[in-house]
């Protein structure tokens, strides 16, 4: 086991280092921030913008580089910088959001943001989805079945942005209804809100709510339909059969022979859901405005910002990799056929 | 109980399903329907003491100081207006309003050669933490924006119009002199930024900030990455994120004459008009003034109770603008052609007009329709009335010819074959766009449309990556550097490549005399002379929305500041009546 550990852990860097040379060149070839910047710049002060400025913007950037010169400086920090660059000296390179903005601290910081989204998000997706699974499993082609399987496709179906679009519609008419704030629709959390951990989560439940919801839903049809044929398949298995034909009540058939079973395909998907969540809330976080990894994202790719985005690439990349490994791992845990070497 | 939940979950399921709006109130408040008729004094109201609000900001800033280029943008200068010590303001009716919590009057102008300017220091002025605004404040910001590198070296400030232009700065008591350099001869002298951060505040940092221009540069650096909590203003930052929020508590030590009556106002940043006026309509925010409006979301405000909205032409303006370097609109009269054919009106009426009903086209580049300097050289020429026999004329007369398809050649022989450029998310421009292709074909040219990815806007106007393009430009009570910036044939921002030394002749008059109203008379002769040139078509005065809670008073939309509607703050207040 340990040995597949490693192994899978030193074939996560050639993976990684591929991710980041085309994704490098993608958002640097497409994007020239500093003449955005300029652009920006005249249209606030309506002055024409000192040479030495933009002498300065491009030499901060690493713009007055060539694009492999580029990738090299930010992967390594060897040769002439500003020493704020070089991933393997621990350095993300600068933002072109300015000096103020340090990337490994924005990231560090929303990536508790996007967590605290996703995590509720996914475990509740998971939980509802392995219930409405097994019960249309064992209800299999009764109206109960057609209904969980209808409501799958359907919240499977619709796009997430329009999903958001009208929870939050429907809690704006909700509040207006009962007369409440129950619901906010913007933000984590109370703006400048200040107390501890407690009263924080207390106060971030309303802002909550509505985008776990669109979240849950969204992820939780394609486990449901995991969850049923898993267990059907193990319902219709010989030792299932077996314990029937010995009297073994209903209920612990299910609970203990079928269910451990079934749950084992739903169990490895989890950690490569919520990785997968961590790296893909983007839609939602920009809908109910949470500022997560996925804004940032966002944000870097529109603004051009390559530094930023590849230390989104790698965070994501590094999560995503984590998650396929614990996956990997659980499966071999779990199902006793499995076996590493 | 029970039916009243089941009530709300039918209401629930019925607009996250149907998509219907159910519900809607239909109170449309008039708090701000004066502003037509009195924009500087409407929504006026008693205030009581007290009162917290939320305002959302369409847009974000990465840094603290304006002085730079990295922390230089209209959002920064929203989100620090309760406490940035801005030389003043324009009021909607264009009016300039000194900064009461610092001047004691406006500034004047005691020596015509060289240009100096006598500030007159309020003897309480002081940056909120009880240190007085001194001539060493003044200093402070001239060096920061000098770009001078025996002054601030490394620095990288985003303009340096007027640091560069300063030779000194003295002061006695509570008089501040300004005394610029020889060349320097601008008749908005009155509305230079002269000061920006503390000098006092980089010296407690630690920073030598006279005496070293390595130390300024690293001042300057340290107010950029450092959320101010000193003020000139009516209000002091409590706590701020970067880019996300700040929120104000007043500043007790304020020097100015209006009474604050709020205890707390935060500005806080939103993705979008749609998530800013579901906010509204929700309660979670109190107002905003954002940088754009769609008929999808007056519908919304509409119906929406105790909230008022105003719709106006804002401080950005759109065009649409001919590439000169680019054969064969090299040729003026093909580009007097094309501008002729073009049909704003039928382009307003399919786009703006949807939002502003009253909105009017724009005949000058420099002045807003209504100005005391306003002069309509435009109409006259024919340019953006969409008269094809008239555009047409005018080539049969410079020898371009059709071919039996009506295609459109030039006296050389070459087809006239153009692309029109847009900003891919600006619906607006998109249908400009198109119009003009549609006007264009019955000149027998052939326009091919191409959309800009958002952000690269500012790389296809400098790398020429056009023959036509539609965007605009942001504008203010100020001209005097406007038609240099846009036209002159070295400057960065004249996109078009407009090459014409008689007009830059007319712009460098416009930055030669002191006195504002000839100023005026001088870029009006130079709009007159870009108008003959055929390179810029202005379209309107982009629309604005401000949407307001009605429970505020004394808030209402400025065109005239770059702060918009915030631009009184201190006024503002929750509603007596």
């Amino acid at each position: 086991m340990v040995v597949f550990i490693i192994r899978r852990t030193l074939m996560m860097i050639p993976v990684l280092l591929g991710a980041t040379i085309l994704c490098f060149v993608l958002v640097d070839v497409a994007n020239d921030p500093v003449q955005d910047r300029i652009f920006e710049i005249q249209q606030s002060t309506g002055e024409p913008v000192p040479q030495s400025t933009i002498d300065a913007l491009e030499s901060a950037w690493y713009y007055d580089r060539s694009v492999p010169e580029r990738y090299w400086i930010w992967l390594t920090g060897i040769g002439e910088t500003n020493d704020d660059i070089g991933l393997i000296q621990g350095k993300w390179g600068p933002s072109i959001e300015g000096t103020a903005m340090n990337i490994g601290d924005e990231i560090s910081a929303r990536f508790w943001i996007t967590l605290r989204l996703v995590l509720f998000a996914t475990l509740a997706s998971i939980g509802i989805a392995i219930l409405s699974g097994v019960v249309s499993a064992v209800k299999q082609y009764s109206k109960t079945d057609y209904t969980l399987t209808f409501l799958g496709f359907l919240f499977l179906a619709m796009p997430i942005f329009w999903l958001g679009q009208l929870f939050k519609e429907g809690a704006v008419q909700l509040n207006k209804l009962l007369g409440t704030n129950l619901f906010q629709t913007y933000g984590s959390g109370t703006t400048g809100f200040r107390g501890n951990g407690w009263e924080v989560f207390v106060d971030a439940l309303p802002y909550l709510i509505v985008p776990s919801l669109v979240l849950m839903l969204g992820s939780y049809a394609a486990i449901s339909r995991y969850q049923r044929a898993s267990m059907l398949e193990v319902m219709n298995s010989d030792y299932v059969r077996l314990a029937r034909a010995k009297g073994v009540r209903n209920g612990t058939v299910m609970r203990r022979h079928a269910l451990r079973t079934a749950l084992i395909p739903v169990a490895t998907f989890a950690p490569l859901a919520l990785s997968g969540a961590m790296g893909g809330a983007i839609v939602t976080e920009r809908i109910f405005g949470w500022r997560g990894l996925g804004v940032y994202s966002l944000d870097a790719i529109n603004s051009g910002d390559t530094f930023a985005v590849m230390a989104y690439l790698l965070i994501s990349g590094v999560v995503v990799l984590i998650g396929v490994l614990i996956s990997d791992i659980l499966y071999g845990v779990l199902d006793p056929r499995i076996r590493y070497e | 109980m029970k039916r009243h939940h089941m009530a709300a979950v039918a209401a629930f399921a019925c607009t996250t399903l149907a998509l219907a709006g159910c519900g809607q109130g239909d109170v449309q408040s008039s708090g701000l329907s004066d502003c037509l008729t009195d924009p500087a004094g409407c929504n006026a109201g008693e205030r009581i003491e007290g009162g917290e609000i939320t305002w959302a900001l369409d847009g974000s800033w990465s840094a603290w100081n304006q002085n730079t280029a990295d922390g230089n943008n209209a959002y920064v200068s929203t989100a620090l207006v309760g406490m940035w010590p801005y030389i003043g303001q324009f009021d909607p009716d264009g009016a300039f309003i000194v900064n009461e919590g610092i001047f004691a009057a406006d500034p004047v102008l005691i020596k015509e050669n060289p240009v100096t300017v006598e500030y007159a220091l309020k003897p309480d002025a002081n940056w909120g933490d009880g240190t007085k605004v001194t001539v060493d404040d003044f200093i402070y910001n001239w060096y920061a924006r000098s770009g001078n590198q025996d002054l601030c070296k490394g620095c990288t400030p985003a303009t340096t119009t007027y640091g560069s232009q300063v030779a000194s700065i003295t002061g006695e008591g509570s008089k501040v002199t300004v005394t610029y350099v020889d060349g320097y001869y601008s008749a908005e002298w009155m509305y230079e930024e002269v000061l920006s951060e503390p000098a006092h505040v980089a010296e407690a940092a630690g920073f030598d900030w006279k005496n070293d221009p390595e130390q300024m540069k690293d001042a300057e650096d340290y107010f950029s990455e450092t959320v101010p909590t000193w003020s000139t203003g009516p209000f002091k930052i409590d706590q701020a994120v970067a880019g996300d929020f700040v929120q104000y508590v007043p500043n007790e030590d304020w020097a100015g004459d209006t009474k604050v009556t709020l205890e707390k106002v935060t500005f806080k940043v939103f993705d979008g008009l749609d998530n800013i006026v579901t906010a509204l309509r929700n309660g979670e925010i109190d107002g905003a003034s954002p940088a754009a409006v769609t008929s999808e979301s007056i519908t919304q405000l509409e119906g929406t109770a105790d909230v008022s909205y105003a719709i106006a032409g804002g401080p950005n303006w759109e065009h649409v603008d001919i590439n000169t370097r680019h054969a064969p609109l090299d040729d003026k009269v093909l580009r007097q052609a094309i501008l002729t054919a073009i049909d704003v009106e039928n382009i307003i009426a399919r786009t703006y007009a949807y939002v502003q009903s009253d909105i009017q086209r724009k005949n000058s580049h420099l002045f807003r329709n209504g100005s005391e300097y306003f002069t309509d050289y435009l109409s006259a020429t024919g340019q953006g009335s969409g008269d094809i026999e008239m555009a047409r004329s005018i080539l049969v007369n410079a020898g371009y010819e059709w071919d039996e398809s009506d295609q459109l050649f030039t006296p050389e022989g070459e087809p006239v074959e153009l692309d029109f450029r847009y900003s891919a998310s600006k619906e607006s421009r998109q249908v400009t766009a198109e119009l003009a292709q549609a006007n264009l074909a019955g000149l027998g040219i052939d326009i091919d449309i191409r959309a800009i990815p958002d952000a690269d806007l500012g790389t296809v106007l400098a790398e020429g990556d056009f023959d036509l393009i539609a965007y605009g430009w942001s504008s203010d009570p100020l001209f005097v550097s406007s038609a240099s910036q846009y036209w002159n044939s070295e400057s960065q921002s004249n996109y078009g490549g407009l090459k014409d030394p008689e007009l830059d002749d007319l712009i460098a008059q416009i930055s030669g005399t002191l006195d504002y109203d000839e100023a005026a008379e001088r870029a009006n002769a130079a709009v007159k002379h870009v108008i003959g040139d055929a390179y810029v078509l202005p379209i309107v005065d982009t629309p604005v929305a401000v949407m307001v809670s009605d429970r505020l008073v004394n808030v209402r939309d400025n065109w005239a500041s770059q702060q918009r509607a915030t631009y009184n703050l201190a006024e503002w207040g929750v509603s007596g009546e």
